[in-house]
């Protein structure tokens, strides 16, 4: 008797399975992926906001300096001052320095994140006598 | 025929493998994602991390007398994690002008997580002290409405009062301030009692002593010095030379040389005619004294040195000399007129008496004429004193630059042009002068002997340029920015001590014709044209670490307004000094020696 080509039903089963569980578990990751990628997404969001406040702080009350070439890489002219003294008590500040915090926080499917950056500024960089 | 079991197994083996490594690679990237957003965030802390670390050790070097003390070793971490470590060194001239010894070098570097930012101020050092001299240094200067002010060794002006007498001169080089008191204050001359001579009978004469007329009415000075204990200033009195403490000659009026003499009478007859005359010698005060005169004050160390008048009252010298001739009673009297001289003199004050620099009368013989000499006389409106020499133009010859000898005035410097005022430092005298280059119609000056005030330009570099923003630079098209000093003249307002010299001088900044369209232009605007403009602004000198501008260096004036020329030069204590007046005193106070660090350049 001639046989017959093509394939057994075991086999188109164990490729099915083997396929199904490549793909299912591609699709799962694909899901995470997008979802990261939102987040850091959110995250990038709050990074600029982080920057431009702590921009705002530190330069919206500095005297300007006399030419653009002598400014700061980050020099933000005009932007809402916003000072958050005090330091930290394990900081320890001369007088005549300023101290800047700002905190980002946001919630997400997570729970509470944040981002927190400081500084300090001199009062009188740039002012004689 | 072939058989072609397994095949599809094969396939899906392979395209199940393709998604494994697809998943990877896609994970890969995430991660990357993550990494990334972690780095920004790493990298922001770290560079606020390193600019609080800068500019609180910025801070603490105008602080601490110590500079190196103030940042050695500071590290601080802040509550974002991030961590900053902070070293001071001398500048090494990565950014141009190295070698300047006024320059140093704050790097700080902040780090957080794996990475990490510097910010680098290259710092100009502004202060007094840099000298050791006999106390602290305090920079004397006056307003215009002649409030004092000083700027003390923690390099903050502070203003001292009114001066007792506003427009007088500051002297002090390295001891107590030396001013002027108010009009009317010095002592009054002494009362000179001489012989009035009342006709007598035949000819003769009787002197009797007349009322007392003072010896001068020009109105002569008084100064005092200004104490400070480190709290509250006092100015005390300097008591006026008067007789020089006795060593003048003082001789009231004699008869027959004695002062309490009687007058004795003769009687002589001829013929019919008998006359009583007095026969006695009468001798007028023989008196020296010393007026102070100003306004040229010098000082050096703990001595005031002021010009002042010698005067010499040599009282009527008189006797009747009666004889008889041919039958008549004849008198041919001795007699010399009283006579008041008065000659130039500078005086000089040392805290316990005041003693002759430079006196052009000599008086050897009391009853005789005074030695005068003959040579150049000073002008009065010019003193300076270098190792107890003193030196003023001389009176008639603005020119000619004096140095006083013990009895006369010798000529020393000749100015090339009208001098303008004359300053010491490093031990000699100098002058301000005319350089022969003209400066918008103004005489550009400098000091002669090698003081150039341009060599501040030695650091243009440094001043004038910010590398990281040399792309900027190449594409903007800006006016370019000139930048010259040249000296103030005046009378009075240098000072120096030491290495240390100060002085006014006048800032021009000239802004060029874009060579390129400007920013303006493309804007729409109107292409900006050349303009220039001035202030007054306060320099010093280091012979060791060059020129340099107060209290900021250049760069601190770059943005002047036009029309800003001012007259005075504003010092933050409520006031304007005002530019003719400078000195430099030395007290011992209770200020910390600080300077005022300035960021000439800022780096990342």
């Amino acid at each position: 008797m001639r046989r017959r080509g093509g394939f057994t039903l075991a086999e188109c089963m164990i490729a099915l399975l083997f396929i199904s569980i490549g793909l299912f578990a591609y699709v799962s990751l694909h899901i995470r992926l997008i979802h990261s990628g939102l987040k850091l997404d959110e995250r990038e969001t709050h990074h600029g906001r982080v920057s431009k406040k702590i921009g705002a702080a530190l330069f919206g009350e500095y005297p300007v300096p006399p030419q653009p070439k002598w400014l700061p890489f980050d020099y933000l002219p005009g932007v809402e001052i916003t000072k958050i003294p005090p330091s930290p008590s394990s900081l320890a500040l001369p007088e005549g320095v300023l101290y800047y915090q700002t905190l980002e926080e946001w919630k997400d499917r997570n729970g509470t994140q944040s981002i927190l950056v400081d500084t300090c500024k001199a009062e009188k960089v740039f002012v004689g006598w | 025929m072939r058989h072609h079991r397994g095949n599809v197994l094969v396939m899906a083996i392979f395209i199940a493998v393709f998604l494994f490594f697809l998943s990877v690679a896609l994970v890969t990237a995430n991660r990357q994602d993550i990494l990334l957003a972690l780095t920004v965030d790493h990298r922001l802390r770290a560079q606020l991390a390193a600019r609080a670390g800068s500019e609180i050790c910025l801070v603490k070097l105008r602080e601490t007398e110590n500079p190196e003390q103030a940042v050695s070793g500071y590290s601080e971490e802040l509550a974002s994690g991030a961590h900053v470590k902070v070293k001071l060194q001398e500048y090494d001239g990565s950014y141009g002008g190295g070698g300047d010894k006024l320059l140093k070098q704050l790097v700080a570097t902040g780090s957080s997580g794996f990475l990490g930012a510097d910010r680098t101020f290259v710092l100009e050092e502004v202060g007094l002290g840099l000298e050791e001299i006999g106390g602290l240094p305090f920079l004397f200067g006056k307003d215009a409405g002649g409030n004092l002010y000083a700027l003390g060794p923690s390099f903050k002006w502070t203003s001292l009062g009114a001066l007792p007498r506003p427009d007088s001169w500051l002297a002090a080089h390295g001891g107590p301030l030396h001013v002027m008191a108010p009009l009317g204050t010095a002592d009054k001359p002494p009362d000179v009692y001489d012989f009035n001579l009342q006709p007598g009978p035949a000819g003769t004469f009787v002197p009797t002593i007349g009322e007392a007329s003072p010896l001068t009415t020009t109105p002569h000075e008084h100064l005092l010095y200004l104490t400070f204990d480190g709290q509250a200033v006092k100015w005390v009195d300097i008591p006026d030379p008067n007789d020089l403490k006795g060593t003048g000659l003082n001789k009231p009026a004699t008869i027959d040389g004695k002062p309490d003499g009687v007058p004795h009478w003769a009687t002589v007859t001829a013929g019919p005619q008998t006359v009583t005359y007095t026969d006695s010698q009468y001798q007028g005060p023989l008196m020296e004294w010393w007026g102070l005169d100003g306004p040229g004050l010098a000082a050096e160390e703990g001595t005031v040195y002021c010009h002042a008048t010698h005067y010499f009252y040599r009282g009527l010298t008189f006797q009747n000399n009666v004889q008889v001739v041919a039958g008549a009673i004849v008198n041919n009297p001795t007699k010399v007129d009283a006579k008041l001289f008065a000659e130039p003199c500078v005086l000089a004050y040392d805290g316990g008496k005041w003693n002759k620099v430079v006196d052009l009368m000599r008086v050897d013989d009391p009853l005789g004429e005074p030695v005068i000499s003959r040579g150049p006389r000073p002008n009065k409106a010019t003193l300076a004193t270098v190792s107890n020499k003193v030196y003023a133009f001389q009176g008639n010859d603005p020119t000619q630059l004096l140095v006083g000898g013990q009895n006369d005035w010798s000529p020393s410097q000749r100015s090339q042009g009208i001098s303008q005022g004359v300053v010491t430092y490093g031990g000699k005298v100098r002058l301000y002068e005319a350089g022969g280059q003209f400066l918008d119609q103004n005489t550009q000056r400098t000091i002669v002997d090698g003081l150039n005030p341009n060599l501040v330009y030695q650091r243009d570099e440094v001043v004038g340029e910010y590398r990281e923003n040399g792309s900027f630079q190449d594409i903007s098209c800006e006016q370019a920015l000139a930048m010259e000093l040249d000296l103030l003249p005046g009378l009075n307002n240098g000072a120096s001590y030491g290495k240390d010299f100060y002085t006014f001088a006048r800032l021009k900044k000239s802004l060029q014709e874009p060579s390129c369209k400007s920013v303006q232009e493309l804007m729409g605007g109107e292409k900006p044209v050349a303009s220039s403009n001035f202030i007054s602004v306060l320099v010093h000198y280091n012979s060791d670490k060059g020129w340099q501008v107060w209290p900021m260096g250049m760069q601190g004036y770059q943005t002047i307004a036009a029309d800003s020329e001012r007259k005075g030069l504003e010092v933050g204590a409520g006031g304007t000094l005002d530019i003719q007046q400078l000195a430099v005193g030395a007290y011992k106070g209770k200020e910390d020696r600080l300077s005022h660090w300035v960021p000439v350049l800022i780096a990342r």
